[in-house]
């Protein structure tokens, strides 16, 4: 009989941490409506967001995030991203979210949207890298293109990092290595974007 | 390590001068055993490596090796600190970073192609060698199977095909050596590492390189290269952004190559072979000299 | 019985291999307790020797990669070619230093020394991976730098020399006398040689172990290792002796000379004295060992808690136990503690190659049931063999027909 007891206060106490940790991942999810991220592919949209809550001088406003989409059904309109990936949160790009100031004054016409990287590969799909996209979120050329000049055309990055490795000149990354540890240390460093292959790379069915 | 029986012989002749004169043990640290100074070699940068797995799939391609199990994605693997066996020559391993917990730490493990690998000095039949290039390399046709070179690393690595009745062999990585290597090529491991984070090369370039990067970073690296000077150097290097303690990196093994450790004793075994007999019959000379007097003696005596 | 003799063809058959029984009346002799748990014993490892050859030494399930020698190592090799020593420790004290009441012994040492090393080949021609190859680090390939290579060579030049040594007595059973006084011409330089190669192997058994001083515990590692090996050779080679003379005389109480019996309480204690100063300087060296290493914190451990059981219950007890016993002229106590130390000297090789041997891993394995039964069975073997031989060939006593030189 000891046992059965010793069995069902186990579980209720299971139960009872299941059950708070759920809780306090809502409560977390209050807290920060910025950092929010959601996947427009599969539709898992916050219901509503509160913004302005450190100001003094007005109550938070709530914004009913999920009827507007409902109306509008187009992410575009306000997120300027590409339906593809993650919603970043405004604060990336834009440092007073509210009052629509970007970061560069730069402007993005010129530039190339996408590339499609790595076409060759038999085990992984083409990449396709919204190009566009990270100069809005990152705004600064040189942070990628160590090279750029805004007087110039961008040398292309194979134009120095060789495509074959070569084992008497170590100093310089690879093409291969150079693309990667470029992507994936900012990815890192921001804590945001795909830093696992396979979110990159789909896989050939 | 270039020991081969001429310089064995010579070596031998010289024992036998300095056993008399008297020093014994550091007869064959005069030769010159600095290698081949154009070895190639590899260096891992470990803040670099993110555990993605392609070089354990790359190396099992090259190798002709039955292919993963379970896919690359599947992160259940890392559960368990892995050793190289013989269906993969190198394996990835993940720890825990104790600065910063969310990002782990990946070590690859494979053959450190040591510049004097204790195996190629305790395999009886010569099976393996240690080639110019920088490679220890595996002759499965002298092989017999005694595994004493998997005793002798001191990293664990050469693996043995327990399930193989009758051409049982020694697994390890050879640098590619055969399928990459001898045709100019650079191993599969460190063609395929999405990051470079293995970098192939001239080992004394790498020393070079790894130096400055640690200089030029060096609150991100560990001030050490595992391997540089570890059992008398190897050719597959490390740099680390974390204590190698804590990623299973042996750091008490010293800088003296293992192969010193029985030199002694070998050089001590001619001797005794030509002392030994020598002295034994000299002592039965003795013996019988003094037994046959004293029953002359005792007959006279009587 | 005298009948069968004369019947000229078959008597080699009968006297010889029969010792002159029917072969009726034989098979009746065999049937034994102890020859039907070795039947019984050798019928269950035969088909794991040949699932090994089928499926591979992993079959045995014991070795891995990180432990590559399991117990037909660690014991048939190792130990038994300790305990084997008992032929260059009894040679060398007859022939080298003349203690000629020792020479009763002699064959018998030999002969064990023969059949220990014997069953070592055994045990390495299922333990080898490819066993065919065998003889190549002899004729074929060379690694000159290995300690491996040593023993292997020691070890194979030493079995003949023990079968050379030996030989006396087979030819003197098959009575072809010429050829028998033409070898032995040859003993004195065969035992010298003997000598050599066993001293040299001994300690190079140790030795195999000089290049892992990672993996192996610091308290048995040590620079030392082939000296440790070589003196606790001896000391096992004298208590195998005493050993085998109890065995004997319990055993084959027909086989024995009048001489052996009459002498051997007496030559029991002197060998008791001897083993005592081996056992001693033994001691001494281990602790020394120790000091050398400066591992004398590392006793505080468990495993220097059975580095302490090792040399002070397998060691310096029997050392002690073997002077009271020479002091008393107790025969039996000398007996029974030879069996410590013997039991000590197999306890130290398994350590070395088994127990303490990476020591620092997280995961590690031990032997299992199949390999120690193989392990055990060789051994029966060896016993039977052994056994077999005496029965048969002059070892225990002198051949009527030849006086033994000096």
């Amino acid at each position: 009989m000891k046992i059965i007891q010793g069995i069902i206060i186990f579980i209720f106490a299971i139960f009872i941490l299941a059950v708070s940790l759920v809780g306090e991942d809502e409560k977390n999810n209050e807290a920060n409506p910025l950092a929010t991220k959601t996947n427009t592919q599969n539709g898992e949209k916050p219901e509503g967001l509160i913004f302005n809550k450190g100001s003094e001088l007005t109550e938070p406003v709530g914004y009913p995030h999920k009827i507007h989409f409902d109306i509008m059904e187009d992410c575009k309109l306000c997120h300027r991203i590409s339906p593809e990936i993650e919603t970043p949160s405004c604060d990336i790009c834009h440092e007073d979210p509210y009052f629509n100031v970007p970061k560069t004054t730069v402007q993005p016409q010129k530039m190339t949207e996408y590339f499609i990287f790595n076409k060759d590969s038999k085990i992984f799909d083409p990449v396709t890298f919204p190009h566009l996209i990270h100069f809005e979120i990152i705004g600064d050329c040189k942070t990628c293109h160590h090279h750029h000049d805004p007087e110039h055309v961008t040398p292309a990055c194979i134009t120095c990092h060789d495509a074959t490795l070569d084992y008497e000149n170590i100093e310089k990354p690879g093409l291969k290595g150079a693309f990667h540890r470029k992507c994936m240390g900012c990815h890192k460093e921001y804590d945001i974007g795909p830093v696992v292959c396979v979110d990159c790379h789909k896989k050939i069915e | 390590m270039k020991i081969d029986r001429r310089d064995f012989l010579k070596s031998l002749s010289a024992i036998g001068v300095s056993g008399i004169i008297g020093s014994s043990e550091k007869v064959f640290a005069s030769e010159d055993l600095s290698g081949y100074p154009d070895r190639l070699g590899m260096l891992t940068d470990l803040i670099l490596c993110n555990g993605c797995r392609l070089c354990e799939k790359a190396c099992k391609e090259a190798h002709n090796l039955p292919p993963h199990k379970k896919p690359l994605e599947d992160e259940s693997v890392f559960e368990k600190i892995r050793r190289p066996d013989d269906k993969f020559l190198t394996v990835v391993n993940r720890y825990t970073n104790t600065d910063n917990e969310e990002e782990p730490v990946y070590r690859k493990v494979q053959c450190n192609h040591c510049d004097e690998p204790s195996c190629v000095s305790a395999c009886l039949v010569g099976a393996l060698k240690k080639t110019p290039e920088g490679a220890v390399i595996y002759n499965e046709d002298v092989c017999i199977g005694c595994r004493y070179c998997m005793i002798a690393c001191p990293f664990y690595i050469p693996a043995y095909e327990f399930d193989d009745p009758l051409s049982p062999a020694i697994k390890k990585c050879d640098f590619c050596y055969d399928v990459r290597i001898k045709k100019g090529g650079i191993p599969a491991c460190a063609e395929i590492c999405p990051v470079e984070a293995i970098t192939f090369g001239k080992r004394s370039q790498l020393i070079e390189f790894a130096t400055e990067r640690i200089r030029k970073n060096p609150e991100k690296y560990i001030d050490h290269i595992y391997g540089e000077h570890e059992v008398g150097g190897t050719s597959w290097m490390y740099i680390s952004g974390v204590p190698f303690e804590q990623l299973g990196f042996d750091m008490n093994l010293g800088i003296k190559p293992s192969p010193e450790l029985t030199r002694g004793f070998l050089s001590a075994v001619p001797l005794v072979m030509i002392i030994g007999p020598a002295l034994l019959a000299g002592i039965r000379a003795f013996t019988k000299n003094r037994e046959q007097n004293s029953e002359k003696s005792e007959q006279k005596e009587s | 019985m005298n009948e069968v003799n004369n019947k000229g063809a078959k008597s080699f058959l009968i006297e010889k291999l029969f010792m002159g029984m029917s072969l009726r009346e034989y098979v009746k002799t065999l049937i034994t307790p102890f020859n039907i748990a070795a039947g019984i014993l050798i019928l269950i490892a035969i088909p794991l020797v040949l699932i090994r050859y089928i499926k591979g030494i992993g079959s045995l399930g014991d070795a891995s990669n990180d432990t590559p020698w399991s117990s037909l190592i660690g014991f048939n090799v190792l130990s038994v070619e300790a305990l084997a020593a008992g032929g260059y420790t009894i040679c060398s004290a007859v022939y080298i230093f003349r203690m000629k009441r020792y020479y009763p012994f002699v064959r018998a040492a030999i002969l064990s020394a023969f059949i220990g090393y014997f069953t070592v080949v055994v045990a390495l021609l299922i333990d080898l991976g490819r066993p065919w190859r065998l003889p190549y680090p002899m004729f074929y390939s060379f690694g000159v730098t290995s300690v491996m290579f040593l023993v292997g060579w020691l070890v194979s030049l030493y079995l003949l020399t023990q079968f050379l040594e030996f030989s006396p007595a087979i030819l003197e059973w098959l009575n072809m006398k010429r050829l028998r006084n033409w070898v032995e011409k040859f003993a004195i330089g065969l035992t010298i040689m003997g000598i050599t190669l066993a001293v040299l192997h001994q300690s190079a058994l140790g030795g195999l172990f000089l290049i892992a001083p990672g993996k192996l515990h610091p308290l048995w590692y040590s620079p030392f290792l082939p000296v440790f090996f070589f003196i606790s050779s001896i000391a096992s080679g004298i208590s195998m002796v005493i050993l085998m003379s109890i065995l004997s005389i319990r055993f084959f109480k027909d086989k024995i000379d009048y001489n052996f019996k009459e002498h051997l309480g007496e030559l029991t204690i002197s060998l008791g004295k001897a083993a005592s100063v081996v056992l001693f300087t033994y001691f001494g060296l281990k602790i020394i060992g120790i000091a050398h290493g400066h591992n004398w914190n590392l006793l505080n451990t468990p495993y220097g808690y059975w580095f302490l059981v090792e040399i002070f219950v397998f060691v310096l007890l029997p050392c002690f136990l073997f002077l009271f016993g020479v002091r008393k002229k107790s025969v039996s106590l000398i007996r029974f503690t030879s069996i410590i130390t013997i039991i000590g000297i197999i306890i130290n090789r398994i350590n070395v190659t088994i127990i303490t041997f990476n020591w620092n891993l997280d995961e590690r394995n031990y032997p299992g049931w199949k390999e120690l039964l193989i392990s055990v069975t060789i051994i029966v073997t060896a016993v039977l063999a052994f056994r077999w031989i005496v029965n048969r060939m002059p070892v225990l006593k002198e051949h009527p027909d030849y006086k033994r030189i000096d």
